[in-house]
């Protein structure tokens, strides 16, 4: 019995490790667009069977990162310049959304880790210490992702995480800390304010701004 | 455009001028300091083993006077740069927050210490070990900041500014 348990848990490890290595080196660019990813050589490289490669591919397919070909291995998925623009679109809608819903609903003890978030990334940034203030974002950001009050939508901006995040990754820039430093600014004082749309202008400033800087960068890439 | 009022814990930035360049100006300054502070932290091991050769010989003297000045000057440099970009943080239950001003006392330790050389031996001695303390616990703050920043690059480059890699 617990000798099943430990087999399917390294069984889990084991696709868990493909998936994050695989996924690090699509978003990252090393795994460029369109490259084959051959099963053999994934296979022989993790020292995985073929089933835990099966269900890491299955996963990064559902996140958008690689198509699967059934017999032929698969492929990075490609990363055209109007379905990094829709992405960027979408994610846009979602988190004006996620800002004006959880605005309303930060106060107490569900303000306290956001606000000490905020403070920590904006600490961070005047200070040029932007590695560890890249990350304050990311952490306030999740926060807030987690206090929208709605699943669904947490559900939604998760599952675009990876696409968004190769997409970040053409614009990895001091500009992304910028925006980011106000949309942090702008949400604190819609807290302060009790007024959502404070926070809202401030996300759609910044997915604005990303989307043009985003089309410059992508103007090369085929439609 | 008057900036507006910041809640954050830092206060707005004064001094009149372009807001961006005062903001650009202290990063500049914060990533120079950091690199000071792992700077001080040989010079403090070398003015401290410098120190117990000072009688010895006349060069003994010498290099023991040199880096007792180089570390107060770094020192000086270091916690006036830390005033400069951070200066009264609002205190909040940070990590972050408790490091910059336990950086400040830091700063008081050592300057306490240095000044109680020619005293009485026991209030040298305590403030010494108070100094070394403070720098202690100071310099692990900092290592863990500099474990969080390798971190930082390793699992989420895409929100890493190109410059700073």
């Amino acid at each position: 019995m617990s000798q099943t348990m430990n087999s399917s848990r390294e069984h889990g490890a084991l696709r868990q490790h493909v998936v994050d290595q695989l996924r690090d080196e699509i978003v990252s660019g090393e795994l460029a667009p369109g490259t084959p990813i051959r099963t053999e050589a994934v296979m022989e490289r993790f020292g995985v069977s073929n089933s835990p490669l099966r269900e890491a591919f299955a996963q990064l397919a559902v996140e958008g990162l690689i198509e699967v070909y059934r017999n032929k291995g698969a492929v990075v998925s490609p990363l055209t310049r109007d379905g990094s623009a829709d992405l960027v679109r979408v994610t846009a809608l979602l988190m004006e959304n996620v800002y004006a819903w959880a605005i309303p609903r930060l106060s107490g003890s569900d303000l306290a880790p956001v606000r000490r978030a905020a403070g920590d990334f904006e600490l961070a940034y005047r200070s040029g210490d932007y590695l560890n203030a890249a990350t304050d974002v990311g952490r306030f950001e999740k926060l807030v992702i987690e206090r929208c009050g709605s699943a669904e939508l947490e559900r939604m901006v998760m599952a675009l995480e990876p696409k968004v995040r190769r997409v970040r990754h053409l614009l990895n820039d001091q500009d992304s800390l910028d925006g980011a430093y106000h949309v942090v600014n702008g949400a604190m004082q819609a807290v302060q304010a009790n007024d959502p749309q404070i926070a809202v202008s401030a996300v759609r400033a910044f997915w604005a701004d990303f989307a043009a800087r985003l089309d410059l960068v992508t103007s090369g890439f085929v439609s | 455009m008057t900036e507006p009022t910041s809640w954050l814990p830092m206060r707005p930035l004064r001094g009149g001028g372009d807001p961006r360049q005062a903001l650009a100006l202290r990063q500049r300054m914060g990533r120079a300091n950091r690199v000071i502070g792992w700077v001080l932290l040989p010079v403090l091991l070398l003015a401290t083993s410098s120190y117990r050769y000072a009688e010895t010989s006349a060069t003994g003297d010498v290099v023991a006077t040199l880096f007792s000045w180089l570390l107060i000057f770094l020192t000086f440099l270091h916690s006036g740069i830390s005033f400069y970009v951070f200066g009264g943080v609002r205190p909040r239950a940070t990590l972050r927050v408790f490091h910059v001003y336990f950086g400040y006392l830091t700063f008081v330790l050592v300057m306490l210490s240095q000044s109680t050389i020619n005293g009485p031996k026991v209030f040298h001695i305590v403030t010494s070990v108070l100094m070394y303390i403070a720098i202690l616990g100071h310099t692990v703050m900092g290592l863990r900041y500099q474990v969080l920043r390798k971190r930082a690059q390793r699992d989420t480059p895409e929100l890493v500014p190109a410059n700073t890699r």
